[in-house]
Formats: structure tokens, C-alpha cells, sequence
């Protein structure tokens, strides 16, 4: 028969291009070749490049290219930096910054770097880089150091740590953020609590909320976001957790996290947060005055601030168990089969990055912490009002599981629907068994 | 007869406040969006709320404006939507010309495979399509935006209706003259069948307008981003811009918006009479 | 056809003539979807490493899988709410403007408007408004001492709420497409159903239907095209939740192979179940897709 002959043909050339399409990025390495001796080989060469560097100064025009999915306000400094970058660098460096949406980001960027049309380096949200590094999508930068010659300790070991995965690093920090109590000192005032005391252990925190609630005029006391990290915030103040990484082992059936989401339950019962919120929302309900208290991560203080808003930061309340803050980042990340040319370029971009006036403008602009041990020593950040209230509130930091390869899975198929369930008043005991399970699943047990 | 003329009034007037009470549906989230794209961003989340700005800025749009390449989105926008119409209007009515009035063996089995293939989303075929263009070496390019969609399973269905309703003595007269096939398609069939092409090319031209995950998967640079797919940048996850947002929906509908109201008599016209002639 | 001999000469025209379409729909529509075929017997992730074969595998996931059956019923839930209701709201106010006076003119240029508009930006516009804390909406039924309700998170009320808005956006279409046919009903079948006094209802309900009913399956197929793609508006609005109530099987497909989990292959499986159940409905419907091109 024709018709099958036809159909057999085309099923067999598409498989084999599918196949072929995977390891053939038209670059030195490809996707899915061993990670050891290209990058060495190709490190070396790197760092003869960087001793080099002083040399020549009318270099060849290099153009390099990143993915990010800054939408937000940050995204406008962040290009602010890149224009002032391209224009004054000596190298003929130009960086293109081409910026999606988080789920663009998701979706495009596996594909075009197994294929070899992605961009030249990426800058993505810690959650992503143990993926990532371990799907072969990653360049090793170990020798990043060497050959930038930045000194490695002069930024927090927490930081850099962000960017290993299994002792080799894949990136470079480019900025560092824990969550905080955001609170509207107008709106303490006005229902008669100390805008200059703000909750520090959940039972204030609870108490407060009931008390700045005003259903009449729409204004809720505390937000609680259905989707985002808050929630481990939560478990683990009283002493709960969601999960073992290092072991996989499931923490969540446990009596902590039993009391606290009954107690989250609870204040949502009392309608002290709009129901169903998204942690989007609960931003911009914090920025319209219509939420007291909410807990977000630094990239609302720009914005706060250009509103003229009269608000404070403070450290994450503390539970049974102590106060805790869920850790976050990007990082710069060099993507497969770059050459030592743009591998050198990218070097010397992310150098750029880490020098002091770059990092310094980065945290004064968007309120991000300080990471460098010399930009804390800048007489402009260490008077720094907000700065040194973030400061003081990020010492709590926590690391979860975001860094996790299943961490965006337990988020979404997890911890997602157990927070929706709870905050909509069902049994609790039956949605962490739920959840329970399906972490089982996901871990594979 | 009075009493039931009186009353065929009263239905006649509430079937006017019904209307226009839906057309106040649909004309009040365009108005709220044009409205408040010209509120500060404070203005935008401020509550208690108001339909109309405070004091009318034009903020939001030069922040659009100076963060994107608007232009340059909108010049790639009216290439890639332009050319995949009229392309896609060419080779789509060639086939249905061909299913509609010409016997070919296995003509069933064919129209019935592009009739399924006219419902299956493209988020099915992203992936080995983004291979395959890879392969090609059109990623990124406007030949991998243009080709794909230069033939469309949905045309080819609409246009074969239509013509299936031209009568069929028009034709055979010509044939008879000694005209061929091409000769009848271009000379009867296409010029009876304006108002389908006009309907179908409007169709074409405001998908591909529209369109947001197909141009954002196959483009991978700023230079190359369509108006819809460019503008899609603000609307993030962390942290929604209403502002800009608003105004950059505003920018992506609003060329087509203008295109319509002047030629709104073509369209309702194309549009009118498509195919379907009972 | 009385004779089963195909004029050859004819027949080597009418390839030539699909030739084109064929060529175009081939390499990006019919290649790309067997390899999705492919795909779903493959152990592949969107990384593309250790790509091994899987056999059905796959296939048995799905029926562990909860969420597959939930989508599929959201899919065909969404359908059966969305088509219904923007064919019969559009036929009820092709009734309404059956005089075709210049306010009946510019009543359908307005409902025409939002058809215009991309889906993602009227999405944007909607979850702006229906936000139940801080929408205009909102803020008027508060002064009215009512509750906005939270639409678009509630898990009985936000799957019919985004059905709503996609016709909100597309019923336009559907009531120009339909008036054309209708004012182009002879007046002498009118004259005649008046003089056996029928009411307005009656005659739009005898003369006109009956008279249009090929441009109304035309328009229920385009609906149901549409219907089975929707994606953007929920995407954008509910992004599938509340919990789950609003994924449907495009919406997974694009979640287990691009967002939560990267898996090719499974998302490819899903792929294949969708496409099973368009060609049950294409073929359930076949009167209403196949009949049209066959005079």
C-alpha cells in the first residue's frame, strides 16, 4: 500500500530528526555530551584570555545575549544597567537582554538550548539552576574566579552557594532576596497599634491582623497568598517542614504542620485576608493600602517607594520553633555549548555585575540585601533607611526547597492546592494527607 | 388587534433596552481600559477606585514606548499578518477550489484529515515544530513566522463552502467555452467569491494580529517580537505593572480597532455574506 | 456519482491544484503532529537527554491520572457551555435586529469590537475587573452593601465565568455572520407567514432558522474550533485553578510538557487523547463539518 509506505516514511524521518535535533547544537559541545573534558579544555583557554585581557583594547565586536523574565520594575534597572554597560565597556561587548514571561522562559528555553539557538547566558531564579545544571544545560564556571580575578571572599558564602550544584558552579549571583513583613505604618496607626512595633511573633502577628481588618472599608489586615513560598514561612516558625531534601524524606504529615495550618485556617476563617488571593495580587493590594500586612520579597520596594508609601519592613514573625524566611536569588548562568569567546564575554559581563557600583545601584534602586562585604562597607547603603531595615531582617534566611530538582513540582502539584484547600476552610486533615501523597508520587516512593 | 399591537411595541422596546444594554457590556471594559490607561500608576490600584483618572497622563504609553521598539513591533506585525493573509488566501482557495468542483481519488480521505488538523491546538505541535524550523534554519526568522501559516486547514474549509454554494451551469458554460480549470477558478469562482476572501483575510489578518504563543516561540530576539507577543513582556509574574500594562493592551489593540471603524463597512460586508449562501 | 471513472487528466489537475496546501499543511502541521504521536511512546523530557523508548508507558499513566479526566471534562464542559450560549445569544439578537434599522447597523459594529481584540488582552482586561477586592465593579457593589463574588477563584464559578467572557469576545462574530443571512431572506416568505398571522417569534422561529441553517452549522463548527483550543483566556485569567477546575486538556498538555514537570512524552500522550476526542466530536458532527463542502 502506498498510503503506508508514505505514512511509515514520515514517521521514521520525523524520529530521526527529533533524535538528531538533540545533540546537534552547532556548537564546540553538544547538549548532551559529557560536561568534564570540553569545559576544562575550554577553561583553560578562558583564563589565558582573562590574563590577556589587559592587552588589547580594540577588541572584535562580541554580541552576547540573555533571557530573563524581569517584567517587573526591576526589569527597568536591570536595563538600565545593560545600556550603561554596552555603552561604556572597552571590549566591544554588546549585551542584548531579551525579556519574557516566567512561563515563555519555561517553555522556549530547554528547546533552544538543546538546539543551540538560545541566548548566550541566562539569568533565572535559583529554583531553576539544579535543573538545569543537571539536564546538561549548563556550562561549568568554576574557573570564573580565576579568571575574572574578583575576589571570591568578598561576598556572603550563603550567596555563592546558590550557584553550585554538586560542589560545581553554574552560576554567578546576581542578586539575593529573603521575604519580609511588609507592614502600612498609616493603616497601624489608624487602628491604634504602634507603627514603629511591628508583630514579631505569629500571635501578634494574628492579633494584629484581626484588629486592622475594617470590612467596611474594604481593608484587610494580613494577605495570604494561595501560591507563593509564604507557607513555609508558616511551617516552619513552628518547627514543621515540608520536605527532606537530601533525603527525600516527607515531612508534611507531621502535628506542627497539623496546628499551623489549622491556625492559618482559622485566621482566614475570621476574614482577615481576601480570599483566593494570588501573591501578585497581594502585592499590589499592600501598594493600594487595602492590605496591612503582607510578606513579599524586596522587588515591591521600588515600587513602594514611588508611590510615596508610608510603610516598614520588618523580619518574618517567629513561630513555637523560631522566625524564618525563605531564601531566593538569581543567578547569571553561562548556557551550553558557549565558545571562549562568548564565554569570555559573559565572564567579563558578570564581572561587571559584581563590581561595586553595579551591585550598589542594584540594592539602593530595588531594595534588594547587600551581598558585598565592600558595598556594606559604602557610607550611602550603611545610611540607608530601608536597606538597613532589610538588612536587619535578613538574617533569618532559610534555604528550601526551591533549589530541589522535584521543588517547582511540590510547589505546583503540592503545596499549591494543599494552601488553596486550607485557606478555603477544608478538612485539614484530609487535604495534607492528600498532599501527602502526591509528594509520595512525585518523589517516587 | 390594538391589543396585540401594543404589545408587539412593548416587546419591540424591551428588545431595544436589551440591546443596548449588551452593547454597554461590551462597550464598558473597552472604554474602562482606554480610560485608565491614562492614570498614574497610583492612580490605576488606588481605591476606593474611579472610572476616570484623577488628572489624565500620558505616562503609561511613554513608558511603553521608551522600553520596547513599538514601532519596529508594529512593522513586523503588519509584515508577518500581511503576508501569511495573502498568501494563505492564494493557496487556500486553490485547494478548496479543487475539493469543492474538481474528483480526485482520495479527496474524502484528505479533507477529512484537514478538517481534524483545523481543531488541534497548536500547543500539540510547538515543540517538533520549533525542531523542525531549526532544522530548516527559519528559527527566528520571518520566513519560519510566515511559512507555517501560509496554508490554513480552516480557510480551505471555509473557502470549500463556499464555493460548493456557486451554481454549478456558471462554470460548465465555461467549460464548454474550452476554459480550463485554472481559467475558471481565476475568472468565475474567485470573483464570485469576494466576500469570502474578504471575510477569510480579515480572519487570517486578525489572528495573526493577535496571536502571543506562536510568535513567542518561533522569534527568539526583541528585533523579531510582533506587537502582541512584544507587549506580552509586562505582564510578569512577580509583579504585575497595571499601568503600562493597560497601556500596551491599548497599543496591541488598537491599530486593528482603527482599521476596523474605518473600514467598518468592508468588514460587515465581507464578513456579511461569507459563504454560506443558503 | 453514477460514474465510479475519474477523468485522469482532471484528477492530475486537482492535485496540482491542492498541491500547495498540502505541501504547507505536511511539513509544519502533519509532520510536527505524528511526531507528537511519536513523542508520546518515547521516554523524553524537554531536555532531551536519555531519550529512550518507552512503549505505552505512558498510555498507563493517564489512567492514574486524575488530572487528565478532570481536563477532559473541563474541555468538553467548556464546550458544551460555550457553544450553546454564543449561538443562541447571537440568534436571539439576529431576531432583535431583523428590521435592520441604523441603530440595528450600529448595534453590530459595537458587538463586533471586542472580536477585534486579541484574547490575551481582553483576559487582562476582565481578571482586572472582576477582581473581587479592588475591581470599579467591586467597589459599586460594595456601596450597594452587596459582596462582589470571586468569580474567577471560585471552583464552581470560574470555568463558566471564562466561557462567559469567551463569548463576550466572539459572540460579535457569530451575530454578523448570521444577520447577513438572514436579511437575505426573501421578504415574500415573511409575507407569507404574516398572512397567517405569525407573531415575530414565529416567524424567526419558522422562517428564518430553517432558512439560515447552514450558516448556523458553519458558525457552530467555527465555535467549536475555537472551543477546543481555548487557551489564552485561561491561561491569563485562572492559569487552570482553582484547583484544577479550569485546566483543560490544552491547558495540561502545556503544564506537564513546559511548566511543572518538562515531560515531552506524558504531555505528548495527553496530546493524543485530545486529538482522539476532536476526531469522536468531528466525526459526531460530521453533518454539520463534512456536509457543507459536498453540496
Amino acid at each position: 500500500m502506498k498510503k503506508r509506505q508514505i505514512s511509515l516514511l514520515l514517521t521514521g524521518t520525523m524520529t530521526a530528526m527529533l533524535l538528531a535535533g538533540c545533540g546537534a547544537a552547532p556548537t564546540p559541545s553538544g547538549a548532551g555530551e559529557g560536561v568534564g573534558t570540553t569545559a576544562e579544555s575550554v577553561s583553560e583557554e578562558a583564563k589565558e584570555a582573562g590574563s590577556e585581557q589587559e592587552g588589547f583594547s580594540a577588541a572584535e565586536p562580541v554580541e552576547i545575549s540573555f533571557w530573563c523574565n524581569f517584567t517587573g520594575s526591576d526589569g527597568d534597572v536591570l536595563r538600565e544597567i545593560v545600556d550603561e554597560y554596552n555603552s561604556t565597556n572597552d571590549d566591544n561587548i554588546k549585551v542584548a537582554v531579551d525579556i519574557m514571561d516566567y512561563g515563555t522562559l519555561l517553555a522556549k528555553l530547554p528547546t533552544a538550548v538543546s538546539t543551540g539557538t538560545g541566548p548566550s547566558f541566562i539569568l533565572a531564579g535559583i529554583e531553576l539552576i539544579n535543573e538545569y545544571a543537571t539536564n546538561g544545560m549548563l556550562e561549568d564556571i568554576s574557573d570564573f574566579w580565576d579568571a575574572t580575578d574578583i575576589d571570591k571572599s568578598n561576598f556572603y558564602d550563603n550567596v555563592l552557594e546558590k550557584g553550585v550544584v554538586d560542589g560545581v558552579q553554574y552560576g554567578v549571583p546576581m542578586q539575593y532576596n529573603l521575604q519580609y513583613l511588609y507592614y502600612n505604618k498609616d493603616l497601624f496607626e489608624q487602628a491604634g497599634l504602634d507603627p514603629e512595633l511591628p508583630p514579631a511573633t505569629f500571635e501578634e502577628l494574628a492579633e494584629a491582623a484581626g484588629k486592622l481588618t475594617d470590612s467596611s472599608k474594604g481593608i484587610y489586615g494580613l494577605a495570604l497568598p494561595k501560591d507563593y513560598g509564604a507557607y513555609v514561612q508558616y511551617l516552619w516558625g513552628n518547627g514543621g517542614d515540608v520536605i527532606d531534601i537530601n533525603t527525600d524524606q516527607n515531612l508534611l504529615v507531621s502535628d506542627e504542620n497539623r496546628q499551623t495550618l489549622r491556625w492559618l485556617q482559622e485566621l482566614a476563617g475570621e476574614g482577615v485576608s481576601p480570599a483566593g488571593l494570588t501573591a501578585a495580587e497581594a502585592d499590589t493590594m499592600f501598594q493600594s493600602g487595602q492590605v496591612a500586612m503582607s510578606m513579599s520579597g524586596p522587588w515591591n520596594i521600588n515600587g513602594l517607594n514611588a508611590l510615596g508609601m508610608n510603610y516598614g519592613i520588618a523580619a518574618i514573625p517567629a513561630g513555637t520553633a523560631g522566625a524564618y524566611s525563605a531564601e531566593g536569588g538569581c543567578c547569571w548562568m553561562l548556557t551550553k555549548g558557549a565558545d571562549e569567546t562568548v564565554r569570555d564575554a559573559v565572564y567579563r559581563f558578570m564581572a561587571y555585575w559584581l563590581s561595586d557600583p553595579v551591585l550598589k545601584k542594584w540594592s539602593v534602586t530595588n531594595g534588594f540585601p547587600v551581598w558585598s562585604k565592600s558595598v556594606l562597607k559604602d557610607s550611602e547603603i550603611q545610611s540607608n533607611e530601608i536597606l538597613s531595615d532589610v538588612s536587619a531582617a535578613s538574617t533569618i534566611g532559610r534555604d528550601w526547597h526551591l533549589g530541589y530538582s522535584y521543588g517547582s513540582q511540590i510547589d505546583s502539584d503540592v503545596m499549591a492546592p494543599l494552601m488553596e484547600k486550607v485557606l478555603a476552610g477544608e478538612d485539614v486533615e484530609a487535604a495534607l494527607q492528600e498532599a501527602s501523597d502526591t509528594l509520595d508520587s512525585i518523589v517516587g516512593k | 388587534m390594538k391589543v396585540r399591537k401594543r404589545k408587539r411595541q412593548a416587546g419591540k422596546a424591551a428588545g431595544d433596552i436589551l440591546l443596548l444594554l449588551i452593547a454597554l457590556i461590551v462597550l464598558f471594559p473597552i472604554l474602562w481600559m482606554l480610560v485608565s490607561s491614562f492614570k498614574t500608576d497610583a492612580d490605576v490600584i488606588r481605591w476606593p477606585p474611579s472610572f476616570f483618572p484623577r488628572s489624565w497622563v500620558s505616562d503609561q504609553y511613554r513608558y511603553v514606548f521608551s522600553i520596547l521598539p513599538v514601532l519596529n513591533m508594529l512593522k513586523n506585525t503588519v509584515l508577518f499578518a500581511g503576508s501569511v493573509t495573502v498568501i494563505s488566501l492564494l493557496i487556500d482557495s486553490l485547494a478548496a477550489y479543487a475539493f469543492a468542483r474538481l474528483r480526485f481519488k482520495g479527496k474524502d480521505i484528505i479533507f477529512g484529515m484537514i478538517l481534524i488538523t483545523m481543531m488541534v491546538p497548536f500547543q500539540v505541535i510547538m515543540i517538533p515544530l520549533y525542531i523542525e524550523e531549526y532544522k530548516l534554519g527559519i528559527l527566528n526568522s520571518f520566513a519560519g513566522l510566515i511559512l507555517p501559516r501560509i496554508a490554513s486547514a480552516y480557510g480551505i474549509y471555509l473557502l470549500a463552502s463556499f464555493f460548493g454554494g456557486i451554481p454549478k451551469s456558471l462554470e460548465e458554460a465555461a467549460r464548454i467555452d474550452g476554459m480550463g480549470e485554472l481559467g475558471i477558478y481565476g475568472k468565475i469562482i474567485a470573483p464570485l467569491s469576494r466576500p469570502a476572501f474578504i471575510s477569510l483575510g480579515i480572519f487570517h489578518f486578525m489572528n495573526n494580529w493577535n496571536d502571543l504563543l506562536y510568535p513567542m516561540m518561533l522569534t527568539s530576539s526583541v528585533e523579531m517580537r510582533t506587537l502582541s507577543a512584544g507587549l506580552a513582556i509586562l505582564v510578569g509574574n512577580h509583579s504585575i505593572k497595571y499601568g503600562p500594562t493597560l497601556a500596551a493592551t491599548v497599543v496591541s489593540v488598537a491599530p486593528l480597532m482603527i482599521l476596523f471603524l474605518f473600514g467598518q463597512r468592508f468588514f460587515m460586508e465581507g464578513i456579511a455574506t461569507t459563504g454560506v449562501k443558503e | 456519482m453514477k460514474t465510479r471513472k475519474i477523468n485522469t487528466y482532471h484528477q492530475k489537475k486537482a492535485y496540482l491544484f491542492i498541491l500547495p496546501a498540502m505541501a504547507v499543511l505536511t511539513v509544519f502541521v502533519f509532520i510536527p503532529l505524528i511526531s507528537a504521536f511519536v513523542l508520546s511512546f518515547l521516554r523524553i523530557d524537554i531536555y532531551m537527554n536519555d531519550i529512550g523508548f518507552a512503549g505505552i508507558e505512558n498510555y498507563a499513566r493517564l489512567f492514574q491520572d486524575g488530572r487528565i479526566w478532570n481536563a477532559a471534562k473541563n474541555t468538553l464542559l467548556f464546550s458544551a457551555l460555550e457553544i450553546p450560549l454564543q449561538l443562541l445569544l447571537a440568534l436571539f439578537l439576529v431576531m432583535l435586529m431583523l428590521g435592520n434599522r441604523r441603530l440595528d447597523k450600529l448595534l453590530r459594529a459595537t458587538f463586533y469590537l471586542p472580536y477585534v481584540c486579541s484574547m490575551t488582552a481582553i483576559s487582562i482586561i476582565w481578571s482586572m475587573l472582576l477582581n473581587a477586592n479592588s475591581s470599579v465593579l467591586s467597589y459599586v457593589l460594595r456601596r450597594f452593601g452587596m459582596a462582589m463574588p470571586n468569580l474567577l477563584n471560585s471552583v464552581t464559578g470560574a470555568l463558566p465565568t471564562v466561557a462567559l467572557i469567551t463569548v463576550w469576545k466572539n459572540f460579535g462574530y457569530t451575530v454578523t455572520l448570521l444577520s447577513a443571512a438572514a436579511l437575505d431572506i426573501p421578504a415574500a416568505l415573511y409575507e407569507a407567514a404574516e398572512l397567517d398571522g405569525a407573531s415575530n417569534f414565529q416567524k424567526f422561529i419558522y422562517v428564518t432558522v430553517p432558512s439560515i441553517r447552514r450558516t448556523i452549522s458553519f458558525c457552530f463548527v467555527t465555535i467549536l474550533i475555537a472551543a477546543f483550543q481555548a487557551f489564552d483566556q485561561i491561561y491569563v485569567m485562572t492559569g487552570g485553578g482553582p484547583l484544577n477546575s479550569t485546566e483543560t486538556l490544552v491547558t495540561y498538555i502545556y503544564d506537564r510538557g513546559f511548566q511543572t514537570t518538562h515531560d515531552l512524552g506524558y504531555a505528548s500522550s495527553i496530546s493524543v487523547v485530545l486529538f482522539v476526542l476532536i476526531a469522536l466530536v468531528t466525526f459526531g458532527f460530521r453533518k454539520q463539518t463534512l456536509g457543507e463542502a459536498e453540496e
